[in-house]
């Protein structure tokens, strides 16, 4: 539940203040409650005291004027006399005075005389004569002394009353009577319903040995001897002790009271009072600070929520700029604000220069983003440019960019979103494009995929991953071209057809001259007789197997340059190919006069992997180079270990190269040739070496001029990779 | 006097056919040649003498080389007789097919003169009658 900040004050301080005032409240309430017992109990107390002093004045009263009589000589006498004698005279005279003494004003109204036996024998009330009560408690007890009994209910008088008796006792001592009398209560009744001091709800009365209510109920009013009452506080009276209290009292009402044990009465002296009176003046504390509570409440209600509000202001403030710039406008701190001095303008001040720091960060971002913007599409444009399909795809196959050519090559839509997958699929699932991508993006190198047919075009296809040159070097994508290639393929299959058809074409009349020429001059040589004719055909035949040659070479040096060409892979003893070769110049050599042997090693030769044939074609060109070029002396044919190469070299003493020639050697058509000698053209087509070199660098080594001076002789060296066990 | 060794030639160039034709009779052969290999199947079912080897171009009219080849192995007249292929196809991958399909020696024409192929048909012809 969101209770904004001022409420959240108010609501506190409210509830300080409750707080506060509600404990003040109890603790007064208990204070003053705890006070006003004390006090009422005291009041309670001389109450009760007083009242009792006053009865027991009353008795002494009573208790005197009997003593009084029994002590007289001259009544005793009287008593004496007529209770021996029983003598008319001393009747009435006796009569005369107990009646005196039982005035209606006086405090005793009846008065009898008992026998021994306990009978009565004159009384001021003629029913009482002749009633026998030695039975009754009193009568026993005031054979010794004077006794009064406490409150019964006088049945002849029909009204409370309390019994004295006293013994009468002649000159020796010995009893004679009793004389007993009932003493007036009304006034002690009187006393006990008396109520100052007592408030409202206050009163006092006696509670007899039998728990028997003795005077008036304030709040029974005809309970008088018809009301028992067997309260606790009451009971433990009875027994003696006096105590104070705050009990519940016979009428169930909770009262503050004192139970006073009158000894005299044998009774219980009740005064009380009604709590709630009692404590009147506590509820109206109370009131009173319940009022102060609603009041001061609101007071300080409403200054919370004002100064709260002063306080809140600023940060409501705070509040107001930072859901601004949640909204995106950072143009805040620019209006005039108030200065609070306290932590919140400081706050306020850091904000508006945090929300400045983020206008200005903002801006400078949109202006990068802008610059990066511009940079992406210059690229893009320069990548729609190219003339060949370009695509970038990230690491699932996702393409990213794709410039126009793709589509075009592709004829697909422009706006579609595109996976490498549909690409390959488009250009064609026989194809296993996606297999070479996949295989190609695993080895983590640039690959190509060759002879792709689409339709009527051939591509040719590059993979290249992209690398993030970081701590992983991960790939995130890869770059997929398209290059159109089917002009270039048709051009070169072109060529192809061409030079097929082009070397069964040629090849076939020329083996048929050559062939025919040979026949002849074996097998019809002796028919022909004429020397110029033989010569003729000899001519003929020359023609023919240097056209051959001119063809085969031209062939052999297309197909090379094409690689065309297939290269057997075997094992070759280096050291027999040379012998071979020897063997088979030899005849040419010693024509010449010259020289041409075979230095072997003294180590054997590792074996060489390459295609026999051709590498006897290139010691054929070079040993054939070295024969041709050189009139005397001798070619010398020698073969080494180099690393891990094996160099064959062949050393003339023929007639050199200069220097400028030198570079002109490898080349197409040239013949390096001493310019002063007319060219030899008879046999060579000026490709030779050119061939020879092609024909080495696809065997994986490579052939040059070691050296050469003019008229000092030539050495020509080719290596060939050794064969690794 | 020895029997003279028994060529049949398929060839459908002229020039080239004429050339063989001579050589080889020079050579000492009998040679009986066909300029297609229709013409040759046919000849080759009603022959009276067999051949001692077969000589056979790969790329012809009609039907190719390795049809004619194929036949020739099939039929139980001729599939005995040893096949030397002549041709001027150098791709292993053909010379491979032409000897798996049974013939008996490949040899390419730019790499032989016409006096050599009779050298290596003799051999072809000493090979099968040893195998045999």
């Amino acid at each position: 539940m969101r209770l904004s900040l001022v409420k959240k004050l108010v609501i506190f301080i409210e509830l300080i203040v409750i707080i506060t005032i509600l404990l003040g409240g109890v603790i007064t309430y208990l204070t003053l409650q705890d006070a006003l017992q004390t006090q009422i109990n005291g009041q309670l107390q001389s109450i009760a005291v007083l009242k009792e002093n006053t009865i027991n004045t009353y008795l002494k009263e009573a208790s005197s004027e009997v003593e009084y009589t029994i002590t007289d000589e001259y009544r005793r006498e009287q008593f004496i006399s007529f209770i021996e004698g029983r003598e008319k005279e001393n009747k009435d005279v006796l009569l005369k005075i107990i009646s005196d003494i039982a005035s209606e004003k006086s405090t005793i109204f009846e008065l009898s005389l008992f026998d021994t036996q306990g009978e009565i024998i004159l009384s001021t009330n003629k029913e009482e004569e002749g009633k026998i009560k030695s039975s009754e408690l009193f009568f026993s007890r005031a054979k010794e002394k004077i006794v009064i009994q406490d409150y019964y209910y006088d049945l002849s008088s029909g009204k409370p009353a309390m019994l004295i008796a006293a013994p009468i006792k002649n000159k020796e001592g010995i009893l004679l009577g009793i004389l007993a009398g009932k003493i007036n209560v009304d006034e002690i009744s009187a006393l006990m319903v008396e109520r100052s001091g007592l408030g409202n709800t206050g009163e006092t009365f006696l509670v007899n040995s039998f728990n028997m209510a003795v005077t008036s109920l304030l709040k029974e009013p005809g309970a008088v001897f018809r009301r028992t009452i067997y309260l606790p506080q009451v009971n433990n009276c009875l027994r003696g002790n006096s105590s104070f209290g705050k009990n519940i009292d016979y009428h169930g009402d909770d009262v503050i009271g004192y139970w006073h044990w009158v000894p005299q009465l044998k009774s219980c002296l009740v005064t009380k009072i009604d709590s709630v009176e009692v404590l009147a003046p506590v509820w109206e504390a109370t009131k009173f600070f319940l009022e102060l509570l609603a009041l001061l409440g609101l007071f300080m209600g409403m200054i919370g929520y004002m100064g709260g509000r002063s306080v809140i202001r600023p940060l409501l403030n705070l509040r107001t700029k930072a859901q601004k710039i949640e909204n995106g406008d950072f143009n805040v701190g620019e209006e005039k604000e108030r200065n609070t001095h306290d932590e919140i303008s400081d706050v306020s001040l850091a904000f508006n220069g945090m929300a400045l720091r983020l206008r200005t960060t903002y801006e400078n971002l949109e202006q990068k983003i802008w610059e990066v913007k511009e940079e992406r599409a210059r690229l893009l444009s320069s990548i729609n440019s190219l003339s060949f399909g370009f695509i970038i795809a990230d690491m699932n196959h996702r393409v990213v960019v794709k410039n126009k050519a793709m589509i075009r090559f592709l004829g697909i839509d422009d706006k579609s979103e595109l996976s490498v997958q549909e690409i390959s699929k488009t250009l064609g699932e026989h194809e296993n494009i996606q297999v070479q991508i996949d295989s190609c993006i695993k080895s983590n190198m640039v690959c190509e995929i060759n002879e792709i047919n689409f339709g009527k075009k051939i591509f040719r296809g590059i993979v290249a991953p992209i690398t993030v040159a970081d701590v992983s070097e991960k790939n995130i994508g890869y770059v997929f071209l398209l290059e159109d290639i089917t002009e270039q393929k048709v051009l070169e299959r072109g060529k192809d057809e061409f030079f097929s058809i082009a070397s069964h074409e040629l090849r076939t009349p020329l083996t048929a001259i050559r062939g025919n020429i040979s026949l002849l001059q074996k097998f019809y040589a002796d028919r022909i007789e004429n020397k110029e004719v033989n010569a003729m055909i000899a001519d003929i035949g020359i023609s023919s197997e240097r056209l051959i040659r001119i063809v085969n070479d031209f062939l052999d040096m297309s197909r090379l340059e094409q690689k065309k060409i297939e290269f057997k892979k075997e094992k070759i003893d280096v050291s027999q190919v040379i012998d071979e070769l020897v063997g088979e110049l030899k005849n040419l050599a010693i024509e010449k006069n010259l020289e041409l042997r075979f230095d072997r090693p003294q180590v054997p030769l590792p074996l060489v992997l390459a295609d026999k044939e051709r590498m006897k074609q290139i010691l054929m060109n070079l040993v054939g180079n070295a024969i041709h070029y050189t009139p005397k002396g001798s070619i010398i044919i020698t073969a080494s270990i180099k690393d891990s190469l094996l160099k064959i070299a062949v050393k003339d003493t023929g007639l050199g190269i200069s220097p400028q020639n030198q570079s002109l050697l490898f080349r197409k058509f040239q013949q390096a040739g001493h310019d002063s000698l007319a060219r030899d053209i008879s046999q060579s087509t000026g490709l030779g070496l050119y061939i020879s070199r092609l024909i080495v660098n696809m065997m994986g080594g490579s052939i040059e001029l070691e050296e050469s001076t003019v008229g000092g002789g030539s050495t020509f060296s080719f290596t060939l990779p050794v064969l690794k066990d | 006097m020895e029997q003279k060794q028994k060529i049949f030639m398929i060839e459908d160039d002229v020039l080239m056919l004429n050339l063989y034709e001579r050589t080889f009779k020079l050579s000492g052969f009998d040679i009986e040649v066909a300029k297609d290999g229709m013409e040759a199947l046919g000849k080759l079912k009603d022959i009276a003498e067999k051949p001692d080897v077969i000589i056979l171009d790969i790329m012809m009219p009609k039907i190719n080389g390795f049809d004619v080849l194929k036949q020739l192995k099939k039929n139980s007249g001729t599939k005995n007789i040893p096949v030397v292929v002549l041709s001027n196809l150098a791709h292993p991958e053909d010379v491979d097919r032409v000897l798996k399909m049974g013939a008996a020696m490949y040899l390419v024409k730019s790499q032989h003169d016409p006096e050599d192929t009779v050298k290596k048909v003799k051999e072809a012809i000493e090979n099968s009658k040893e195998t045999t």
